[in-house]
């Protein structure tokens, strides 16, 4: 499996994939035109790392400050499927990094916890997330 | 209204009712019935997350616009409104003024010797002087349409609506007399020991031979006059 490195734009989040480091990082505001495009070889890769005979855990970091609807959707399809991995044994930890003072962050990383139940998602507050 | 989902929730009411009368007619039928009722309950759930996440970036949103707006308005310092919506305001008013047929007036305040000021007490203790000097004008400005701007360095601008000579040279005296009053102390002045300020006054009723730049230049005169008549006074 290769990394998969996509550079942030104004209206896209910088996207880190190790696989060596079995880590997801997505960082900045998020509001590509077409989600779904964008997103697409993200939930491909997800689909490959969770069906990877090799790997049997890893993180996803998440530091986004700004993200429209259809973002919202797209995680929700992320963590659906990361919880569907854990069910069937892989462990997967989610890390909602947000800073201490972005209440509407901090929210919305509630909102998204509450509709799991199986997936470990931490609401990490840092000081100074900035867009990117 | 406490939900804005309730088609929705009518539509899974339904649907468990339909389970309970056991109308499917096979258990394979009902197996499915039972799986597509449990998706659909799932993405009805991160259609309200959804929802709701959006509307707490839009209010995010909403305040961090209207904040830009204020700021944008704002003279950094004084916190009394800039020039630039100064302009904006009185366009709206001039044109208002004309219409109606009604009197319009500026006052264009400067404070005296403000450079000496500056140079005797620092650019800081500068700053503070201005702050204070637009508090104590803005205590004579209070009608709701009237607007005091900071115009420049050291010169500040009263926008009075429905407002005429008599009127305007009443507020002017006033914010003479309550800065005088102030006895705010000015060492380096060659005029008055504590700090003063000058108003030139313009009045008019807009017609078409007038416009917003003419009276402002008409009030910018009257200033000079008012400097050249010895300072801490007003002229029209």
């Amino acid at each position: 499996m290769n990394d998969l490195i996509i550079e942030k734009t104004q209206s896209t989040p910088y996207i880190n994939f190790s696989h060596e480091h079995k880590k997801l990082f997505i960082s900045g505001e998020s509001f590509p035109e077409n989600a779904a495009k964008f997103y697409a070889p993200i939930l491909e890769w997800i689909k490959q790392i969770i069906n990877d005979p090799n790997t049997d855990s890893f993180t996803a970091d998440f530091e986004i400050i700004y993200f429209n609807s259809s973002t919202s959707k797209v995680f929700m399809t992320i963590f659906d499927t990361f919880e569907n991995a854990v069910k069937k044994g892989m462990q997967i930890t989610v890390n909602w990094r947000c800073d201490s003072e972005n209440e509407t962050a901090i929210e919305c990383g509630e909102e998204f916890k509450e509709d799991l139940s199986t997936l470990p998602f931490n609401i990490v507050l840092v000081k100074g997330v900035e867009n990117g | 209204m406490d939900n804005i989902f309730i088609k929705e929730d009518e539509v899974i009411e339904n649907a468990e009712n339909a389970i309970r009368k056991n109308i499917m007619g096979s258990t394979e039928g009902e197996a499915l019935y039972k799986d597509l009722l449990y998706e659909y309950k799932k993405l009805l759930k991160q259609t309200k997350s959804l929802v709701k996440m959006s509307d707490m970036m839009q209010l995010q949103l909403h305040d961090l616009s209207r904040e830009l707006e204020r700021m944008s308005n704002t003279d950094g310092l004084t916190g009394i409104y800039n020039r630039r919506f100064f302009n904006e305001i009185f366009h709206k008013e001039w044109y208002s003024a004309f219409r109606g047929k009604i009197s319009i007036g500026i006052l264009m305040i400067d404070i005296d010797n403000f450079k000496k000021y500056n140079d005797t007490y620092g650019h800081l203790q500068g700053d503070r002087c201005l702050k204070l000097i637009s508090e104590i004008i803005q205590k004579s400005v209070k009608r709701p349409r009237d607007m005091l701007a900071r115009y420049g360095g050291e010169e500040f601008v009263v926008l009075l609506a429905e407002t005429d000579i008599k009127g305007c040279r009443a507020v002017a005296e006033e914010i003479i007399k309550s800065i005088e009053a102030k006895d705010i102390k000015h060492a380096g002045s060659p005029y008055f020991p504590r700090v003063t300020v000058s108003v030139g006054i313009a009045v008019t009723v807009p017609d078409d031979q007038d416009s917003c730049e003419k009276l402002l230049n008409m009030a910018d005169e009257a200033l000079y006059r008012a400097k050249a008549a010895g300072r801490n006074c007003c002229m029209e």
